[in-house]
């Protein structure tokens, strides 16, 4: 004889199967948000003293947690010899800069995935490691001929030298500069043979490309290709938020005459040098005409009279171009 | 002291029926168990004793309301653990988000199930909303149709202002070209100031974000929420049926279904939340223009239609479509066929045919506008989206010439628009930088 039947029974054992399927989810989310992939990591490198989440808050604001798996250079993970330890490293303390600083990545992030790339970047995108790693100073320096960033500074005029700045203007703070070529600021990291193909065969990374090749003038110099896909990797890289490193061409111009001028007491006469390297090593190709359009008077306090056509190269090398739009 | 004791004692024996008296409080009547049940529990009692049994099959809601209030509950629950980790300034929120994502234990959960469940309950209320109207549930309801309506709105800006406060590339760019459509609305300018704080986002657009987000609408919406069930009560249930037909106890029937498709609601979520990695751009840069910038999804038709015209896309096509939802039970009278999926056989053939005519006429209107290369002489006059808003109109007259019905001219009508809605959104999704069209197989150009 059958059972008289429980109003709802098969109702209350498909919940009762749905309900034990969210509890063993839940337990196994719980499960994995407290054991996360840095604490094994940890585990096999330091068995005896597992350091915990290490953090360094770093220049420009921001907080580097590598050293929770890359503790020192004698740990089991810790990152191999700094090549410029003996000169950029004295000046940039891992303690103080973090690593990420320089070699880029998320260095908020925990595990090696995010943590190894960039944020939001296209395509997968390791550290950045020598010579790359030049593209970094860029992020707080002025490109300049300074010992350890020489392939920056050659990138950056032969930036300047090849025109690119005719459809890749740096102008307008990044807006709306697709007149022929895209904003090479807001492109996002590319890999640096993604950006050699796009200067010597721009068809290969995207077909419909109306853009010039290069190879003329890059293909039989390697080294210059390479110091222009630094300069190029550099343009896409963030810029700490809060950094007095970076000159911005807006605050130059109103710096007094000295701090461009090293004339006599800040006077532009006689043998005067310009700070800025591109007009020193340039010098001979200007005239003065080029940049001023009447003689500056000594001590003047007025803003340095460069013309606007002029201005909007500063942004190759400054954070911004010369307030003057046109 | 004795006397103490003693009362003491009595109390301490009478422990375990006076704490269930605090869980069970009441009084018990000499009704059946089930209707005491419904009694005794608050939740329970949303219900009424008795319901029709329509109610209990599937295909009359697909459980579409409920879905959205389970996605509403788990809003709740995890924008609550959210809320202890953000903070809503432009020089924090990125990192905050990136704490959550990568540092704190369980936030990238938290943050997945967040995002997944306003996403989900966007979907689940517009398909509410489109089931509710298809079967003219709307009629004798009018109350409850205008409270539904606000609920859709209000959901929309829950998550629109929700996509803000990750301060990525992404959500700066977005929120920043939905609110210049605005402007095409006269007064825009105004309300887009209101809106954002400001003349740019800003920090004060981010505090204004996340109070809205947090506080002032989800308080509205979960009033409204209540407000809403009590319609559904008031109204007598479920729109449609006959009066008098035999009844069926909602405890167990009805109840247990529905816990049964919270269960799996929250068990779909909570998997999906597991094995599902959210996205979190480039922190927002008001100098680095994302391109193309696309609005959220839901507004992405929209995008797509001011492209075409600010005048015809921005505010003509959206006042169409708002004024048909808001006046659809005033122009419709009939009671015949209510709670019927498009109420009846040839309600049916007419609504799929005009929907997919408009689908093949939308997309050669669209395929004009991309690939025609001459411009038409007066763009905002003859572009997709008037084309489709003159299609839905014609819907709406022959359909309602031919079959005598104005509800079945308004549904010939919706079911263009949402032919419309659907097509814009497509396209909005295809777009690519300085919003050309690109198929999903092509890869964009960077350089």
């Amino acid at each position: 004889m059958p059972k008289p039947s429980i109003p709802g029974r098969s109702l209350r054992i498909a919940i009762a199967v749905a309900a034990g399927a969210l509890l063993l989810a839940l337990i196994a989310v719980a499960w994995r948000a407290l054991d996360p992939p840095w604490r094994d990591i940890q585990r096999k490198a330091y068995p005896a003293d597992p350091p915990g989440v290490v953090e360094i808050a770093a220049c420009a604001g921001t907080l580097d947690r590598c050293a929770t798996c890359h503790a020192d250079h004698d740990a089991p993970l810790g990152p191999p010899r700094c090549r410029a330890a003996e000169t950029l490293q004295a000046q940039h303390p891992p303690g103080r800069f973090g690593c990420s600083a320089c070699h880029g990545g998320t260095a908020r992030a925990l595990s090696p995935e995010i943590a190894h790339r960039m944020p939001g970047t296209r395509e997968k995108d390791p550290l950045l490691t020598p010579p790359h790693l030049e593209a970094s100073c860029g992020r707080c320096h002025v490109p300049a001929r300074r010992p350890g960033m020489e392939r920056l500074y050659a990138g950056a005029m032969k930036f300047l030298e090849l025109g690119c700045l005719l459809c890749h203007p740096l102008e307008k703070q990044g807006r709306g500069s697709w007149d022929f070529g895209p904003d090479l600021r807001a492109l996002g990291r590319l890999s640096p043979r993604y950006l050699g193909d796009a200067l010597l065969e721009p068809t290969k990374n995207f077909a419909g490309s109306s853009m010039p090749s290069f190879a003329p003038a890059l293909a039989d110099d390697p080294a210059a290709l390479e110091a222009l896909v630094i300069f190029l990797e550099s343009l896409a890289l963030p810029r700490p938020r809060e950094c007095n490193q970076r000159i911005r061409a807006d605050g130059l111009l109103a710096l007094s005459c000295g701090a461009c001028h090293a004339g006599e007491g800040g006077a532009a006469r006689g043998a005067f040098a310009h700070r800025c390297d591109y007009i020193l090593h340039n010098a001979s190709r200007f005239s003065c005409r080029a940049c001023h359009e009447k003689t500056v008077p000594a001590g003047s306090s007025d803003a340095c009279p460069l013309l606007s056509q002029e201005r909007k190269n500063c942004a190759v090398c400054h954070d911004e171009p010369a307030g003057g739009r046109p | 002291m004795s006397r103490f004791l003693a009362e003491l004692g009595d109390a301490l024996r009478a422990f375990p029926e006076s704490l269930r008296r605090v869980f069970r409080p009441g009084v018990s009547g000499p009704d059946d168990p089930s209707s005491a049940r419904l009694r005794r529990n608050l939740l329970f009692h949303l219900h009424p004793l008795k319901v029709r049994p329509r109610t209990l099959t599937f295909s009359a809601t697909f459980a579409l309301g409920l879905c959205t209030a389970t996605l509403f509950f788990l809003l709740l629950l995890s924008g609550l653990f959210l809320m202890m980790v953000y903070t809503p300034d432009p020089q924090r929120a990125y990192a905050c988000m990136q704490d959550l994502q990568w540092a704190i234990p369980g936030g990238a959960f938290f943050r997945a199930l967040h995002r997944l469940a306003a996403h989900g309950m966007v979907v689940c209320a517009g398909l509410h909303l489109l089931r509710v109207m298809f079967a003219a549930a709307y009629r004798r309801r009018e109350l409850n149709w205008f409270f539904g309506l606000s609920l859709l709105l209000l959901t929309a800006g829950l998550s629109f202002t929700g996509y803000l406060l990750p301060w990525d590339q992404r959500a700066f760019w977005a929120v920043n070209v939905s609110a210049s459509m605005l402007e095409n609305v006269p007064g825009g300018e105004t309300l887009r100031g209101l809106l954002l704080g400001g003349p740019d986002i800003g920090a004060d657009t981010l505090v204004r974000f996340y109070t809205l987000h947090v506080a002032l609408l989800p308080a509205l919406l979960a009033g409204l929420f209540f407000l809403h069930l009590w319609r559904i009560r008031k109204d007598g249930g479920l729109a449609g049926g006959e009066a008098q037909e035999a009844s069926v106890p909602a405890w167990p029937d009805l109840v247990l279904r529905e816990a049964l498709v919270f269960l799996l609601v929250v068990l779909a979520l909570v998997v999906l939340s597991a094995l599902h990695d959210t996205p979190l751009g480039p922190p927002a840069d008001p100098h680095r223009p994302d391109n193309p910038e696309k609005a959220p999804w839901y507004f992405l038709w929209l995008q797509e239609a001011v492209s075409h015209s600010a005048v015809a896309g921005g505010v003509v096509l959206p006042g169409l479509l708002i004024a048909l939802l808001a006046l659809l039970p005033f122009l419709d009278r009939g009671d015949e066929g209510v709670g019927r999926l498009l109420s009846s056989p040839l309600g049916r053939r007419w609504a799929c045919g005009a929907f997919a005519l408009a689908l093949a006429v939308g997309a050669a209107l669209q395929w004009w506008s991309i690939a025609g290369g001459d411009a038409p002489a007066h763009p905002d006059l003859l572009n997709p989206s008037s084309g489709m808003m003159a299609l839905s109109l014609l819907a709406l007259l022959v359909c309602g010439m031919r079959t005598g019905s104005v509800r079945l001219g308004v549904f010939c009508a919706m079911a263009v628009l949402l032919a419309a809605v659907l097509l814009f959104l497509v396209t909005g999704l295809c777009r690519g930088p300085e919003w050309r069209f690109f198929w999903p197989w092509e890869e964009w150009p960077v350089a």
